[in-house]
């Protein structure tokens, strides 16, 4: 999980190089490419941290600041890790290819409670 | 491959329906029930590819589906197009690419908004059972057309009224689904809301059925969807998400009413 994250890291910061536009989202408003890329890395050393020390979120919580987030437990941050990189995605305006890559077969836990059709 | 069959004839000058099943995925099993009560025009079932003789091979996506169900009726003439939920997504589909041989078309519980498919989805969602989980979970693990049957089926209370569930369920059971049309048509056929926009400055004959008792999509939901298509609305009391099947002779009243109307040559 933490090599997981750290790839994911570097691919981020890897795409995010020469991005310093601002793109519209479709409701979140103006999106910042830099903002939210520094909310993931910051998530991820967040991560990292409470993996490797083995202590709660709360104890590490000050090195993860975002308009006021609070990341106090593992529900926390997986919350605000899927909205930041989702915002992230929105940022590079890459909502069609996710829709696309998302309906791949490994991909199909990922919409949640399935039905078999209509 | 894709074909139509036909299964009740009344004379070769009659008007032509064609029965279009939903899923994507499923065949055309579940309007069997419709036949007897079907009056004065020719009846086709449309077997997408994967429901006729396996899901073997062939390219299943959406706008592969709505082309195959293109080219099976292109030698019918006067035609009305009538679509179970994901059928009637794809018979108006096929009425906006091209309408030169189709005068009407029915739509039984198609969803067509996002309100309309988060309906299905947090009303499936909320009385979902374990055993539904786990087939669920059985299908991800092993996408065949066997796990994909054995999970539709253990869904059946959510489709069919109360009373028909177990008939729903043995129907199912019976059926000669086809995962790959499931799996790789299904996403597309959610996001086929600007269809309704279309379908307005196109005008046809086209008639809308909602089942009272739809667990799915309750009439209320269907009910815009339809005003939003300028459809004529009419709901069959006591008929669940498979309104024919549920009630197959009210449903069939309805549409031998509508066929008539349109000035149907038989």
């Amino acid at each position: 999980m933490k090599n997981l994250f750290r790839s994911l890291a570097v691919v981020l910061a890897v795409g995010a190089m020469g991005q310093t536009f601002y793109v519209y989202a479709q409701e979140a408003g103006i999106i910042s490419i830099e903002k939210e890329e520094q909310a993931l890395m910051d998530l991820i050393e967040l991560k990292r941290q409470v993996d490797v020390n083995g202590e709660p979120y709360t104890i590490f919580n000050d090195s993860f600041k975002d308009d006021g987030e609070e990341i106090l437990n593992e529900e926390d941050f997986k919350e605000s890790f899927t909205t930041h990189a989702l915002r992230y995605i929105q940022a590079i305006e890459a909502e069609e290819t996710l829709r696309e890559v998302i309906q791949r077969p490994e991909f199909r836990n990922l919409y949640g409670r399935d039905n078999p059709g209509i | 491959m894709a074909k139509v069959v036909l299964k009740k004839q009344t004379s070769q000058l009659a008007d032509n329906l064609v029965l279009v099943p939903g899923g994507p995925g499923l065949s055309p099993l579940s309007f069997e029930p419709l036949l007897a009560s079907l009056e004065g025009m020719n009846v086709y079932f449309y077997y997408p590819t994967g429901t006729y003789e396996g899901s073997d091979g062939g390219n299943f996506s959406y706008t592969e589906q709505r082309d195959d169900l293109l080219e099976a009726i292109s030698s019918l003439t006067n035609i009305t197009l009538c679509g179970h939920s994901f059928g009637g997504i794809l018979a108006v589909d096929v009425f906006l690419n091209d309408s030169s041989n189709i005068d009407s078309f029915i739509c039984i519980a198609s969803p067509f908004s996002q309100a309309a498919f988060e309906s299905v989805n947090e009303r499936f969602s909320e009385h979902e059972t374990n055993e539904q989980k786990t087939k669920a979970e059985s299908f991800q693990d092993d996408p065949t057309d066997n796990t994909y049957r054995e999970w539709f089926a253990s869904c059946a209370p959510h489709y069919f009224a109360y009373n028909n569930a177990k008939q729903g369920e043995k129907m199912l059971f019976s059926d000669k689904v086809s995962s790959k049309a499931f799996i790789e048509a299904r996403e597309e056929a959610s996001q086929k809301e600007n269809l309704l926009e279309k379908l307005q400055q196109k005008p046809c004959k086209k008639l809308f059925l909602a089942g009272e008792k739809d667990n799915l999509l309750p009439p209320e939901v269907l009910r815009k969807d339809s005003k939003h298509g300028d459809f004529e609305f009419k709901m069959i009391e006591g008929a669940g998400h498979f309104v024919h099947f549920d009630c197959p002779q009210a449903s069939a009243e309805q549409i031998n009413n509508f066929i008539s109307k349109k000035g149907g040559k038989s």
